[in-house]
């Protein structure tokens, strides 16, 4: 129940209705667009309000990318998702971006990220509102990733779960009680600096990668095997990615497994003290390194080898890379809801 | 993003949420007129009058005499009675069960512990022994007409709140799936509420203590075991299986490896508790009669303070691994503050050696404070949080949700 709500009995209760019905008609028949603002990569997705995605469209974005040029990206790829599916510009109702870095969704402003060079305290969403005239919303990519399993995905009707993106850097998307979890400065689930057994325990220099992802981020796998390589006269290649190090790891390579099974048994520490202190039912892992396969089935051997009275459940992301698109896609379907509504 | 609920207005609703605007206003101003209530609530004065008339057939209201004219008929004056109810917090540990009676202010009228070593601390037996001093807390303090409307019980155990059942707690053996709420309702005939103590801990310094007004904040203790409480969104959180915050078994660096049944003590509380500090502390000092002798763990704490070399040593260890384990919760949560409370957590040494570890530290760092409660802040945290249903069960509409 709202808070300090006092009801009064009068006639005019919901006499707003009329409005309201016509609000929800318009609701209907429009459109919302998500975008998903990567460190390389811009993408944007054209839904309907039942967020049946109907066009999709990507750019390449670079590290120096002004807030003003990937704006301009944004409305070029809105425009042609429009055009392509003879829309006019007045029958979009909102837009959400999920942005990779400290986000406060609230005032709408990107504080900090290390992807995108000189982006400080950037109000992307009266950026993308005065760009496109359209009420806007913002959201952290990680968490918005975390809205779409929540919406359409591994973790569609769990309330209490922990998407965990493990890419470059790791950081968590954590669902309690149905609802996302920000923290006080918008920084909860930035566990790519846990302390955890067999990480660096010395503090990582500010701008640095944090103590668990400088392990088993995606740079972290890189020099394990660059490590282990060395001394070591395998015929293997010294310059492989994550995945393609895990891919030999299946194929047997002896090598490559004892770095996989190293990452896994550093994530499963991570997974079991972020499962202690939450006591969430699911992990969902995604990102360029936590979508494997293999890294999923070696974490899950040594999280049952604990045999400890918690359990945590793991699962691969079921969006896959469309993850923080999704959840853009909600986002903005909310914000179209909710705005129309207070008009 | 949140939808607001619809608010539909039939009578007893209104009546009701009215009621809990004006019992707010009341127990928050002190005695005032029905005008000033009008004024503070914005409700209609024929609505105040008729709720405070319902109010008063529950005995939560009473006039006290006239005030002061201001021209005209001089206003009458309203007053909450506290004395109409009381509710009462239990805490109860692994050697002892602690009390605390108040009034629906939330004032302390009375306080008794009893010794647990007395009889097997069987479920029955310690459920007897609580309804008999709860009885006698009432006999000693309450009017005849001062009702229980609460009883609200903290166990250092996981606990499904919804059921008012103890799923395990290990301090006490033979407490596994125990029933506790409805054996101690049976027994006293009164709503029983329990919790885990460390979340009431956490609730008693949100309502009165150190975290009054912080929506996202964690509460650590440490003393027999380790444990946290949560505060997300304004709102204890417990968990998809009620364990959220048993923190005893985290993994962070500098700990052994052992592996503990589920109602054993986690590897982490096993140091970092207070058996854990003593059990280093005597180790050491065995056949070493210069060492002074402790009793319990706060006195090492106390002799680090104070310099001794080699409570110095037990103090840095035991703060190095709290210093991994506030900073895990703070990139986990990323709270407003971190309190400490418990008996070797409310030491301020140990706070001090903390905070200057986590100063070198690459995340923002995060305030760490010690609680404002001390030992009392689960039994507070007991009475805050029964207080606002025990008010409202006295003018509960029958069937209000049909």
């Amino acid at each position: 129940m709202a808070r300090n709500s006092v009801i009064r009995n009068t006639s005019r209760g919901v006499s707003s209705r009329p409005e309201h019905v016509g609000q929800n008609a318009k609701v209907r028949n429009g459109y919302v667009v998500g975008v998903d603002i990567g460190g390389s990569n811009l993408r944007v997705g054209l839904a309907d309000m039942r967020g049946n995605v109907l066009g999709k469209w990507s750019a390449s974005t670079k590290k120096n990318s002004s807030p003003a040029a990937i704006i301009k990206q944004i409305c070029e790829g809105v425009n042609y998702l429009l055009h392509r599916n003879s829309l006019r510009h007045d029958s979009l109702l909102a837009i959400a971006a999920g942005a990779p870095g400290l986000t406060n969704a609230d005032a709408g402003v990107v504080i900090a990220t290390s992807y995108l060079k000189g982006w400080r305290h950037v109000p992307l969403r009266n950026l993308l509102e005065s760009a496109l005239k359209v009420p806007a919303s913002i959201e952290n990519d990680v968490r918005v990733a975390a809205i779409g399993e929540s919406w359409r995905g591994a973790a569609s009707g769990v309330r209490d779960f922990a998407f965990l993106a493990i890419g470059t850097g790791i950081a968590a998307g954590i669902f309690v009680n149905g609802q996302i979890v920000h923290g006080k400065h918008w920084a909860a689930g930035e566990v790519g600096y846990m302390l955890v057994p067999g990480t660096p325990e010395a503090a990582a220099k500010p701008g640095m990668p944090g103590s668990l992802e400088s392990v088993i981020g995606g740079e972290g796998i890189k020099s394990q095997w660059t490590t282990a390589l060395n001394g070591n006269r395998d015929s293997l290649p010294q310059n492989l990615n994550a995945t393609e190090i895990f891919g030999y790891a299946k194929a047997g390579s002896p090598l490559a497994k004892s770095v996989l099974d190293r990452s896994a048994r550093i994530l499963a520490y991570a997974v079991y003290n972020i499962s202690l202190v939450l006591n969430c039912s699911l992990f969902v892992l995604g990102g360029g390194v936590g979508a494997s396969a293999s890294l999923l089935e070696a974490t899950r051997r040594v999280l049952r080898s604990y045999n400890e009275p918690v359990r945590p459940k793991l699962t691969l992301s079921a969006l896959g890379q469309d993850a923080q698109l999704i959840g853009t896609i909600r986002l903005a379907l909310e914000t179209a809801e909710s705005r129309s509504l207070h008009k | 993003m949140k939808k607001e609920p619809i608010l539909i207005g039939r009578p007893p609703l209104l009546r009701h949420t009215n009621a809990q605007v004006l019992l707010k206003l009341l127990r928050q101003s002190g005695p005032c007129s029905k005008a000033d209530l009008v004024r503070a609530s914005g409700l209609s004065a024929p609505t105040v009058t008729n709720v405070v008339a319902h109010l008063a057939s529950a005995g939560l209201v009473e006039l006290i005499g006239e005030g002061d004219s201001t021209g005209g008929r001089p206003p009458d004056i309203l007053r909450f009675r506290a004395e109409r109810g009381c509710v009462i917090g239990a805490e109860i540990t692994s050697d002892s069960v602690h009390f605390l009676l108040a009034d629906l202010n939330g004032q302390e009228l009375g306080r008794a512990s009893v010794d647990l070593s007395l009889a097997p601390p069987t479920p029955p037996n310690v459920c007897s022994l609580i309804a008999t001093e709860v009885r006698g807390l009432l006999r000693e303090h309450v009017q005849a007409e001062g009702q229980l409307l609460g009883l609200v019980v903290g166990i250092p155990a996981i606990v499904n709140v919804n059921e008012g059942s103890v799923l395990s707690f290990t301090a006490l053996q033979d407490w596994r799936a125990v029933p506790l709420g409805r054996m101690l309702r049976d027994k006293l005939k009164c709503p029983v509420i329990v919790e885990n103590d460390t979340n009431l801990a956490a609730q008693g310094e949100y309502y009165c203590g150190a975290a009054q007004k912080q929506e996202n904040f964690v509460f650590i203790t440490i003393g027999e075991g380790v444990g946290a409480g949560i505060f997300l969104n304004g709102q204890i959180y417990r968990g998809s299986q009620w364990s959220a915050g048993e923190i005893g078994y985290l993994r962070v660096p500098n700990i052994s490896r052992e592996k503990p049944a589920i109602d054993a003590y986690g590897r982490l509380e096993k140091v970092l508790g207070a058996a854990g500090i003593l059990k280093s502390w005597r180790s050491g000092s065995k056949g070493n009669r210069t060492l002074p002798h402790v009793n319990c763990a706060a006195e090492v704490l106390d002799l680090a303070a104070a310099g001794n070399a080699r409570a110095k040593q037990i103090l840095k260890q035991r703060a190095v691994i709290l210093a991994d384990v506030v900073l895990d919760m703070a990139l986990i949560l990323n709270p407003s503050v971190i309190l400490l409370g418990g008996e070797v957590g409310n030491h301020p040494r140990l706070l001090q050696e903390v905070t200057s570890l986590l100063e070198g530290s690459e995340v923002p760092v995060v305030r760490i404070k010690l609680g404002a409660l001390g030992s009392s802040a689960v039994l507070w945290g007991a009475i805050y949080t029964c207080l606002e249903p025990a008010i409202l069960s006295l003018i509960q509409p029958s069937k209000l949700a049909s």
